[in-house]
């Protein structure tokens, strides 16, 4: 069971909120019990885009446990989606008393709570990563794996499935220009990426000869249950399959930041 | 709220008209707050509703492939689902609830997903059963990308929906669900590929309201293959115990998919059972009169585009053929059952062909009782009159004007069809996101004599765009064709939304 620290750590809409009345609800379907309060967005700290525009409004917040809160009194809450109708419901994994100093510390861009959460997500990719480059992409190419399977394919000779879902795997070469987290010997890594644009993949980042940036990369863990396709990248082959895993040059010191605080962990 | 009556006509012209009669074009006027259910003297109702709520008018995502379940001990509720994500990024991916009977909506996120995933799910498609109330439910799981079998008590309330079962290597998971006797019975059509090369499975739950029980996988295909079967696997079942279930036999291939020229060649079967496929050889009850094996061979060696990614000739959509089964529910007809599929036809991308037998699926019509050319995401359902309604989505013109047409259509006896247009929108915007733009399918229900469905389309504000009217709950102008932010100012991309329909008063 996550801590309510760890839950915090990863809530998308984190706020601060002024209390107007406990056990009420104002969404239908989101009942009033003593778990639940309607709470003003005082201010975003961390949204995601479609939902950037919630500061001034009233909202429904159910608590993980009974309230504890007080009608009137200013919060920061870490919460998660729940009902989204006329307005919203969030589920709160997290709420501290609020003070200037406390919210102004959550707050990258006090302005912008859809970039805080971009760059928030961002650091909590690097802390995930196995090793951060920063470089350009030289080269994308079909694997050789995929080259085969392919081949096959075209002439009816493979048992490979036939799916709106096959991610077709590619390869990038980034050369390198410095190595931020992890260790990698020589100037160049290759990362396998799914090129295919089908619902499954099309978040993945896709690489392009010629793109800089800096590279969040994860060592490919097969999932167990699986038969494993041909072209599929071997265990500890690097990969970037989360949208954050690739980051402008801009966001290079916050990410060395947290990637060093991993390390030293 | 938003409502739009579009295409005002008399009030005697405003029922369901035949093919060649209906005009689909809409006047301009003022958006209104009124309903916009259209009601004509006798004639059938028809309520469109753009479903994503007020709350998300912020909203830009592909919330494509859409399905319907509508609960038959109160069809004021009802659950749809498409490839929506969770607005704010959290592990459970929502459904989109009613309990209106589908005036408004609001999206509950209780299916098993995964943190900021873009989808909400890789495949989504969802069932009541037909008392008690429990929703099931068959998905791609992201980010396994397992097929897992849910089932909630109540998807109204906050609890995320349970996991039955959860495996590997699969495709398409498409649910259906009955009840007998007090149990639940759940089929779920599915494409696995743990049994290559014959893949066309029919997962069968005979009591899935208790417990966590695991289901009987049943491989409904017998015959060879091109080394699997197509994602297509679509169960119905009868309230008398009849069971069936149709899919895409793929026989041969030519072409490349990741080159995006594949074209098999495939048999459309449909399969029995006369025990609701509980016993040890199920869907077995229906042998083809040619080669005498399970499996009704209802047409042979058809072609069908198989596309990793949808083109500008093909409105952005991906092609893959597309299947749907529905049998006569009333109690003495489980007998008569309705086919469409699709195939590749000259100077068609894809034809939809509807037919019928009357005798459990062992003689079928001989020619179509219905083509529609350039069309994609055929479902079917019939109502407790035997009313059969299809719905269809049509590609029109081509090139920057291209249209994507949503048709909704009825027949009491298979030779006239009415024809009602619940959406003429763009083929070209919003650009596509991703593969598939509008969905691998649509869905359609009936509950007692009604029908109710849902589909996926641009949700550009236009009177013009929905010819039988519509309601939108986010914020939208219908003057400037504009979709607004909460705070009704600032302007929101279009993009693809799901819509309700309803259609009332068919006999």
């Amino acid at each position: 069971m996550p801590s309510a620290e760890e839950l915090a750590k990863d809530a998308k809409f984190v706020f601060q909120g002024t209390v107007k009345k406990l056990r009420a609800s104002n969404v239908e379907g989101a009942a009033a019990n003593l778990r639940t309060a309607i709470v003003h967005v005082d201010h975003l700290i961390r949204a995601v885009e479609t939902l950037a525009d919630y500061a001034g409004r009233d909202i429904t917040v159910r608590l993980e446990h009974e309230s504890t809160l007080r009608a009137g009194q200013s919060y920061v809450f870490y919460a998660n989606g729940w009902i989204f109708a006329e307005t919203i419901a969030v589920q709160c994994v997290k709420c501290d008393e609020a003070t200037p100093a406390s919210a102004a510390a959550l707050s990258q861009h006090p302005d912008d709570a859809p970039r805080s959460l971009g760059e928030h997500e961002a650091i909590v990719q690097a802390e995930k990563a196995d090793l951060i480059v920063s470089g350009r992409v030289s080269l994308v190419r079909l694997t050789q794996p995929e080259l085969r399977a392919r081949n096959l394919l075209d002439r009816g000779q493979t048992n490979e499935p036939i799916s709106e879902h096959a991610p077709m795997w590619r390869e990038a070469v980034i050369a390198i220009d410095a190595v931020h987290k992890g260790q990698h010997a020589g100037d160049e890594v290759v990362v396998r990426f799914p090129a295919s644009r089908d619902v499954r993949w099309h978040k993945a980042p896709k690489f392009e000869a010629g793109q800089e940036g800096v590279f969040l990369l994860h060592k490919f863990v097969p999932a167990a249950a699986t038969r494993g396709m041909p072209a599929e990248p071997g265990a500890g082959e690097y990969t970037a399959m989360h949208e954050s895993d690739v980051q402008p040059l801009t966001r290079l010191a916050a990410i060395t930041l947290a990637a060093r605080a991993s390390e030293n962990r | 709220m938003a409502s739009r009556k579009g295409g005002r006509k008399p009030a005697s012209k405003r029922k369901v008209a035949s093919t060649t009669k209906r005009k689909a074009a809409a006047t301009k006027k003022p958006a209104t707050r009124k309903a916009a259910r259209r009601k004509a003297p006798s004639g059938p109702q028809v309520l469109v509703v753009n479903m994503m709520p007020k709350a998300l008018s912020r909203e830009h995502n592909q919330d494509s492939e859409p399905t319907i379940a509508v609960n038959p001990a109160n069809p004021l509720e009802i659950v749809g689902t498409s490839f929506t994500p969770d607005p704010m990024g959290g592990a459970l991916a929502p459904i989109y609830v009613s309990r209106d009977g589908g005036n408004t909506w609001s999206l509950n996120s209780i299916v098993p997903s995964h943190a900021r995933s873009p989808s909400g799910t890789f495949d989504i498609s969802v069932a009541f059963g037909s008392a008690g109330g429990r929703l099931y439910g068959g998905i791609l799981r992201d980010s396994s990308e397992n097929f897992e079998t849910l089932r909630s008590a109540d998807p109204t309330a906050a609890t995320a929906m349970q996991v039955l079962q959860s495996r590997a290597d699969n495709d398409q998971p498409f649910a259906h669900a009955i009840t007998k006797a007090g149990k639940d019975s759940v089929y779920i059509g599915n494409n696995d590929f743990q049994a290559q090369p014959r893949t066309a499975t029919v997962d069968v739950y005979v009591d899935a309201a208790k417990g966590t029980p695991a289901p009987k996988k049943v491989r409904i295909e017998v015959r060879n293959t091109a080394g699997q079967d197509g994602p297509q696997v679509r169960p119905v079942a009868h309230a008398d115990g009849t069971a069936y279930a149709a899919f895409y036999g793929w026989r041969s291939q030519t072409g490349s998919f990741p080159g995006n020229t594949l074209v098999v060649t495939s048999d459309v079967v449909v399969v029995r059972d006369d025990h609701g496929g509980s016993g040890a050889q199920a869907f077995q009850d229906l042998k083809d009169p040619g080669d005498g094996l399970a499996g009704r061979l209802v047409a042979h060696g058809v072609k069908i585009p198989f596309s990793s990614s949808g083109t500008a000739a093909t409105g952005q959509q991906r092609l893959g053929g597309t299947l749907a089964i529905a049998v006569d529910p009333r109690p003495g007809h489980s007998g008569t059952v309705w086919l469409a599929w699709a195939d590749q036809q000259p100077r068609s991308m894809m034809s939809i062909h509807v037919r019928r037998s009357d005798d459990r699926g062992a003689t079928w019509s001989a020619a179509d009782l219905l083509t529609v050319p350039n069309a994609i995401n055929a479902a079917l359902a019939v109502n407790n009159a035997g009313v059969v309604g299809l719905l269809y989505q049509q590609l029109l013109g081509s090139g920057a004007t291209s249209r994507w047409s949503t048709h909704f259509r009825s027949s009491a006896n298979g030779a006239s069809w009415s024809d009602l247009v619940l959406a003429n929108t763009s083929a070209t915007s919003p650009a596509k996101l991703f593969d598939p733009y509008l969905g691998d399918y649509d869905h359609l229900v009936a509950v007692g004599a009604d029908f109710y469905g849902i589909f996926s389309a641009s949700n550009q504000p236009a009177a013009a765009n929905f010819p039988s009217g519509v309601k939108y709950q986010r914020n939208a102008d219908f003057t400037s064709g504009r979709l607004l932010a909460l705070d009704n100012s600032t302007p929101v991309a279009v993009s693809i939304d799901p819509f309700f329909f309803k259609v009332t008063g068919i006999r």
